[in-house]
């Protein structure tokens, strides 16, 4: 088992961590020693996040923020920077699906909002935290099976997740000699309360109960996972060394993509 | 977390006589595998088992060259009569033999590249993955260089590339058994066949990162490093470690550039 205190010292940043995946990834770093900047647009969820935290004995600065809007992230960032100063690591893990239909019923603004929550998400905050990312840092972004393989309907967020998947490789290349390391992660079947191939989804455990026993979405060999396993990928991620892996991915998927 | 720990798991690991194949061997013996370890040279495959030895692990050893059927199958068979059952697979075997692009290759040494790194991927797993449980994993060795064309080397290209596209496959057929098999993507690291060294003068991996230690070799963008077999060693236990259900078709990757 990793050491408790191994992200002493480092803060990182967690973007939709008020519930779901990004919840279990602030947590999951919060547990091993880090000091935690999440964001998300549910008060109630952050100050629960900013609870759990601090009786970790870890800092916590959390603000709600819509990560579509670039000046509500932009203060997000100044909240952060503020108390914290600089930054070790920052995910990216705000994201879901809006309009998951077949292309022909989209809307203009259900397609563009999986764009901009997914996508234009990514890049604000990475663009506003970038400076502030010490040398030797990490960038992880939240990535999708969904953006590296084509099936039917929800083509909105398949092309913002493959322009995330993207994203990770251009920032890699970039970002190396500053020692920054930029991979992204493919969670695979996740329960949370975003899936649109739940018939309840309002909570981790419904979804998780529903799929115990029913043959899971996409692919028999899929399994519907709690997001804590991908708090566990991300804190492996997050421990490696500069001059470790960059612009690759780490997916706890179960079928090749 | 993966809990880093393999006691009483077994663990086949091939082409463990040195470099990468050593150093999973090992790192899998430190913890807790009992090891069964194949390569066609048996100094240096002695070598491993008493680095394994020293570690208070059990290890087995089968001399074999596994371009050749009939050695394969023999060392295969030896190790069924040694184990009822074997958790982790990992198809390391492998290396660069023929380099020069195919119009001017000897064509011999190029077929036999692709031999070494995915005939003796197949057929070792042809021979040996009854004894898998569920919850057993492979691990296939595969490469960022199996992943895109190039102007040499085409010969390791191809192979490498055939064994990424095995593993996706095998991880397609043995799901509904429980075993899971991933790809394992190195990038550069300082093994002396990387370096290109002469047999009769195999070179430590910390001499081999000294002599890349201002930049990988000219083939490799400047943002890769030539990193010690031991990191993969790390993430190859990091794979071996994953609960059943875990990734299954997937790559692991420490290169540092995009594939």
């Amino acid at each position: 088992m990793l050491n408790k205190d191994i992200l002493s010292g480092k803060t990182a940043v967690v973007t939709g961590a008020g519930r779901g995946i990004g919840r279990s990834i602030a947590l999951e770093l919060a547990k091993h020693g880090a000091d935690i900047a999440g964001c998300s647009r549910s008060v109630n969820e952050l100050d629960e996040l900013e609870t759990s935290i601090t009786a970790m004995g870890r800092k916590a600065v959390v603000v709600p923020t819509d990560i579509t809007n670039h000046s509500q992230v932009s203060r997000f960032r100044d909240a952060a920077i503020s108390e914290f100063g600089h930054i070790d690591i920052l995910v990216n893990n705000a994201g879901g699906g809006f309009e998951t239909g077949p292309f022909c019923d989209s809307t203009i603004e259900g397609w563009k909002q999986a764009i901009d929550v997914n996508l234009m998400g990514t890049y604000y905050s990475t663009r506003l935290f970038l400076d502030n990312i010490n040398n030797g840092g990490k960038i992880i972004n939240i990535a999708s099976g969904m953006g590296l393989q084509a099936v039917p309907g929800n083509s909105s967020y398949a092309v913002a997740k493959a322009g995330v998947h993207m994203l990770t490789q251009v920032l890699a290349l970039e970002l190396w000699d500053r020692g920054i390391d930029v991979n992204d992660v493919i969670p695979g079947l996740v329960a949370t309360t975003n899936v649109e191939w739940a018939s309840d989804r309002s909570s981790v455990e419904t979804v998780l109960a529903e799929f115990q026993d029913k043959e899971p979405p996409f692919a028999p060999s899929e399994r519907v996972k709690h997001p804590d396993e991908l708090g566990d990928l991300i804190l492996w991620i997050a421990v490696q060394e500069p001059g470790g892996p960059t612009g690759q991915s780490f997916s706890l998927g179960r079928r090749p993509f | 977390m993966t809990k880093q720990d393999l006691r009483d798991k077994v663990a086949v690991v091939t082409g463990a006589g040195r470099g990468i194949g050593r150093s999973i061997a090992v790192k899998f013996a430190t913890a807790g595998a009992d090891l069964a370890i194949c390569s066609r040279t048996e100094i240096e495959l002695l070598e491993t088992q008493r680095l394994i030895e020293v570690e208070g692990g059990n290890c087995s050893t089968f001399i074999a060259d596994l371009t050749d059927m009939n050695q394969t199958s023999e060392a295969c068979n030896k190790i069924r009569a040694l184990y009822d059952r074997i958790d982790i697979l990992v198809n390391n075997a492998g290396g660069g033999v023929e380099r020069s692009p195919l119009p001017k290759a000897d064509i011999m040494l190029w077929w036999k590249t692709i031999e070494t790194n995915l005939k003796s991927t197949a057929v070792v797993t042809h021979f040996l993955h009854d004894l898998l449980p569920s919850g057993g994993k492979i691990i296939n060795v595969s490469s960022g260089m199996g992943m895109s064309p190039g102007s040499e080397n085409d010969a390791y290209r191809v192979a490498k590339a055939g064994v990424h596209i095995l593993t996706e496959s095998l991880a397609l057929q043995l799901w509904d058994r429980g075993i899971d098999v991933n790809n394992l993507v190195p990038g550069p690291v300082a093994t002396s066949t990387f370096n290109q060294d002469d047999p009769s003068n195999r070179l430590d991996p910390n001499d081999i990162i000294r002599l890349y230690e201002d930049g990988p070799p000219p083939q490799f963008p400047a943002v890769e490093r030539v990193k010690h077999p031991d990191e993969v060693g790390n993430l190859a236990l990091y794979i071996a470690t994953f609960d059943e259900g875990g990734p299954n078709g997937q790559t692991f990757s420490l290169a540092r550039r995009p594939l």
